[in-house]
């Protein structure tokens, strides 16, 4: 989770609309507050920690960029959440990171595997199976599973129908189920 | 038992349901225990996947801080309104400048036609003037002495320009053009300096 569970609602409208007037200072307030979900968001997309805090970094720089533009019509938060989202998705594309499905069907149905994803493995593992998932789908379960969204606002940041968010939201679990089944069992 | 809920097993395990809907999911879970396998094996998922650890920081948070504030660029993209009327702005010195040219030009020409009219070179216009504004002051004297009043200053003040004024028409009313853009140029620059000073303070 983030680390703006600090900020008052009040505070951060304060620092916004200093930002948006081009006060630097007000928006490294606002970098600091909102660093740890930024960099989470990323991570869990692209599952990469250098490339995550690159990207969180781009993130920040792109909306510092475009932040004349921001209307608080949705949360800040969940704006900031979907520039990431886009910045990690990019990133993918560009370095062309794939995982194997079948190969993680398979490990998971090993039973040499079932002992020795344990700890930092299954940790590892589990980070493999979220993103063998199709990126929109990928997304909408982090902002969901790791960064607790409701549903409005996943629909709200990343700009679909509550319905499609739904949607996407079984196909990853479903998805996840059949990967993950084995260490589900150990529960 | 009532039909399985199943479509709405993941909204009620998010927090999602209210009201009715809430009510009749939760007593359809009390009495299916195929719903219920259900949405123990999505609370299981959701256990599992808090398992993957998130990342440990690469970069201590004031470090982070830090090197965006370098990277950020030194201007923001302006929306479309606000680039508008920036370049508006930065245009009013071009547009004063314009309309001094134009009354200027236009005081030298009207002056040049009235010198070639004093030479007698054709007919005075401003003495074909005066009768019609001493006819309209008698008419309206009918109506009250007020116009006649109004009517009358006019006509005083036709004749003081017609005779040169202490300095001449041309060049009181030059100095006076001279004076206001000057001053709406001088507002400006002021405007803008504040402008710059506040954008200084902020950075």
């Amino acid at each position: 989770m983030s680390e703006e569970v600090g900020l008052s609602t009040e505070s951060e409208h304060d620092l916004l609309q200093r930002a948006q007037q081009g006060d630097r200072h007000a928006f490294g307030d606002l970098v600091r507050y909102h660093r740890q979900g930024v960099v989470n968001v990323v991570f869990r997309l692209c599952g990469d920690a250098n490339m995550a805090e690159d990207a969180a970094q781009e993130t920040f720089i792109r909306a510092w960029q475009h932040l004349p533009r921001y209307r608080p019509k949705s949360a800040f938060r969940n704006w900031l959440y979907r520039i990431a989202a886009n910045m990690a998705l990019d990133e993918l594309r560009r370095r062309r990171a794939t995982v194997d499905v079948d190969t993680l069907t398979h490990l998971a149905s090993d039973d040499k595997t079932e002992a020795a994803v344990e700890g930092k493995e299954q940790s590892e593992y589990i980070r493999q199976a979220t993103l063998s998932l199709p990126p929109a789908s990928r997304t909408a379960l982090v902002l969901r599973e790791y960064e607790g969204l409701s549903y409005k606002e996943i629909a709200a940041a990343l700009d679909i129908p509550i319905g499609t968010v739904m949607s996407r939201l079984n196909y990853a679990r479903g998805r996840l189920k059949e990967i993950l089944g084995p260490l589900m069992e150990g529960l | 038992m009532s039909k399985h809920v199943t479509t709405w097993l993941e909204a009620h395990h998010d927090g999602e349901l209210q009201g009715s809907r809430l009510q009749r999911v939760e007593k359809h879970l009390s009495q299916c225990a195929s719903c219920r396998a259900e949405l123990e094996s999505l609370q299981k998922l959701s256990a599992l996947l808090q398992q993957s650890a998130a990342p440990k920081p690469l970069t201590p948070p004031e470090q982070f801080v830090a090197q965006v504030g370098l990277q950020l660029p030194r201007h923001q993209k302006q929306p479309l309104r606000r680039k508008v009327l920036r370049i508006a702005w930065t245009m009013i010195p071009l547009g004063l400048l314009g309309l001094l040219v134009l009354a200027q030009t236009i005081l030298i020409v009207s002056g040049v036609i009235l010198n070639i009219l004093k030479l007698g070179l054709g007919v005075d216009v401003t003495t074909g003037l005066l009768p019609i504004f001493q006819q309209r002051a008698w008419q309206m004297g009918v109506s009250g002495p007020a116009e006649v009043t109004l009517s009358s200053l006019f006509t005083t003040i036709l004749h003081w320009l017609r005779s040169g004024g202490p300095l001449g028409w041309e060049i009181t009313l030059c100095y006076s053009l001279l004076l206001v853009f000057g001053l709406l140029y001088w507002s400006w620059l002021t405007g803008w300096w504040v402008y710059r000073q506040h954008q200084q303070r902020l950075n």
